[in-house]
């Protein structure tokens, strides 16, 4: 089935047998777990908008393997035009849902692929691209999430992985076997793992002939044996347990991060795109690293939303005319559609790679990626400041529903006349949600750390950033001639 | 009566509610238009609803069909002109 709706994905989770610890014990039920079940709206968000008439020419494309409308979650790209509508793809989902959606990182662990296995092929004469290649269909087919799985662990960061007191602490392969290969290890900070139908592994660094064991890419049902999942917690989680929805600021969706342990786990030949060659895995790293930071385009539609949140929390307090809360909006969208141009230049300023697939721009996906690890944290002080403190004293939904409370808190926390304080405490729920809140990991830390730390994003930079023209230029205009 | 496609583009950040424009275009030109999805059979032509000026919809399916292209509500307007002179 091509393109799922969301009723459809839902139901494809519970016919999964996934292994998922939370609060130390293993869950039962993943899909109704109120904690979690936010997050799966937010990935069943990606399946009802792909059937929406007036959202399709964003969220479906043709497939380039068998012409069929596919969701673009599962599509490789296949002309700057594509890398165009990913990005705006991001925003749009970014301003639906309030918050990681969760889908990107398969959608660039394909395309990241779709290079490498055939550049592989090119150079070693392997079969990776065709065997690529039908697992692609399958996905696409299928409608699949797939989670894109590069963090390990790492242990001490000094160290190579062949190198390490733990040898686990990076995942590779502990036996090859006639029929497939035996992997041990684990994946730190798995966006969306517990919703997602697949995993696909890649390596995390470069690596040398020492790591041949590391230099391993596959992907396996979510479910498969010996796969164990350990919940991540957010700040302000439980609050999903209470009765009531005004207190999680965002009343429908969320997102979810997991430890990701690979006990030794059996995954056929079939199955494995890259098993020992080392030399590739920094190509890997670095095409799926310029896809994911150009992904932060979601950021600008988290923005959008935090934008939104702020002005009206302004005109609740009937200060919106204010000279300086003018000025703090324009700042906000001055950075949120600074983002943007990021996202869509490096999508624009993109090229073809020799597999067919369409690829970002690196060094422009690594500048934007630069400017989201800094920018989201001052719209987010810039919101808060706007909210007021009341964002973080105001008592709970419960207080304002109670008979003894509930009368001093709408007498008390009425603003403007004709704005109710439950309103009021709607909106600045939802600032808290998204600048302190369940939504922050992904507003801000992840923005900080997600597809790449700040320092990451430097040396890209350092290393792409065309110095020769520049000293060229400069020394030209200024009579310097060539020595 | 005209058979029109409509196509609408992704609605990445849309400068107006492209819905109820479509929604209000349908009101007042019943008897006139039967609107229709853009794939739809036996179409007499497309109207493109753009939410912004780059007007970035794939019209590739529909190139040889008669397209108007709406990127703001003013642009309605002229199309119900259009349509009803």
């Amino acid at each position: 089935m091509p393109l799922m709706n969301a009723e459809q994905y839902e139901e494809s989770l519970r016919e999964l047998n996934l292994v998922v610890y939370m609060f130390g014990k293993r869950l039962e039920n993943i899909v109704d777990d109120p904690i979690i079940r936010p997050s799966m709206a937010a990935v069943a968000k990606t399946y009802e908008m792909a059937h929406r008439p007036e959202h399709e020419d964003i969220m479906t494309a043709t497939s380039h393997i068998t012409g069929k409308k596919i969701n673009r979650f599962t599509h490789i790209h296949q002309s700057m035009t594509d890398l165009v509508k990913k990005s705006k793809m991001g925003r749009l989902l970014g301003r639906e849902t309030g918050c990681c959606f969760q889908r990107c990182v398969g959608m660039d662990t394909l395309n990241a692929l779709s290079i490498v296995t055939y550049d592989i092929d090119q150079e070693k004469g392997t079969g990776y691209y065709q065997r690529f290649l039908k697992y692609l269909e399958y996905v696409q087919e299928n409608d699949q999430t797939c989670d894109g799985a590069m963090t390990d662990p790492k242990g001490d960061r000094s160290l190579p992985p062949h190198k390490q007191a733990d040898p686990d602490h990076y995942l590779h392969v502990v036996e090859k076997r006639e029929d497939g290969i035996i992997v041990r290890g684990a994946k730190a900070h798995q966006t969306g793992a517990v919703n997602s139908h697949e995993i696909i592994v890649m390596p995390t660094i470069a690596m040398r002939e020492g790591d041949r064991d590391y230099a391993v890419s596959f992907a396996l049902p979510s479910d498969a044996d010996g796969i164990i999942y350990i919940m991540g917690r957010q700040s302000c989680d439980t609050r999903k347990l209470e009765a009531g929805l005004l207190d999680r600021g965002n009343i429908v969706f969320g997102g979810h991060e997991a430890l990701v342990v690979f006990d030794d786990v059996f995954v056929p030949w079939q199955r494995v795109f890259m098993c020992g060659e080392y030399e590739f895995a920094g190509k890997l790293v670095a095409q799926f690293a310029a896809y994911h930071r150009q992904s932060y385009a979601c950021k600008v539609g988290v923005g959008d939303v935090l934008i939104g949140a702020a002005q009206t929390a302004a005109e609740y307090n009937n200060v919106a005319g204010a000279s300086h809360i003018k000025d703090k909006v324009i700042e906000m969208n001055h950075l949120n559609e600074t983002l943007y141009c990021g996202c869509i230049a490096c999508a624009s300023e993109g090229h073809k790679e020799p597999s067919g697939t369409y690829a970002v721009n690196t060094l422009l996906a690594n500048v934007h990626k630069q400017n989201v690890t800094r920018f989201p944290y001052e719209m987010a002080r810039l919101a808060q400041d706007i909210a007021g403190g009341l964002m973080v004293t105001m008592p709970s939904e419960s207080d304002l529903k109670a008979p003894e409370t509930g009368k001093w808190i709408e007498k008390y926390f009425r603003a403007k006349n004709d704005v109710s304080a439950m309103n009021r405490m709607r909106i600045l729920r939802l600032i808290e949600n998204i600048t302190l809140g369940t939504a922050a990991v992904g507003y801000l830390t992840e923005s900080m750390h997600g597809a790449g730390s700040p320092q990451a994003q430097r040396i890209m930079i350092s290393r792409l950033a065309n110095m020769v023209e520049k000293k060229r230029a400069a020394q030209k205009l200024c009579g310097i001639e060539e020595e | 009566m005209r058979r029109v496609g409509i196509k609408y583009c992704g609605g990445c950040n849309p400068d107006y509610d492209r819905l109820a424009l479509v929604e209000e275009l349908k009101s007042r030109l019943a008897g006139y238009v039967e609107f229709v999805a853009y794939d739809a059979e036996n179409i007499d032509m497309v109207l493109a609803v753009e939410g912004c000026q780059s007007a970035c919809a794939d019209l590739s399916s529909v190139k040889n069909l008669e397209v108007y292209i709406i990127k703001a509500p003013a642009d309605a307007e002229r199309f119900i002109s259009f349509i009803r002179p």
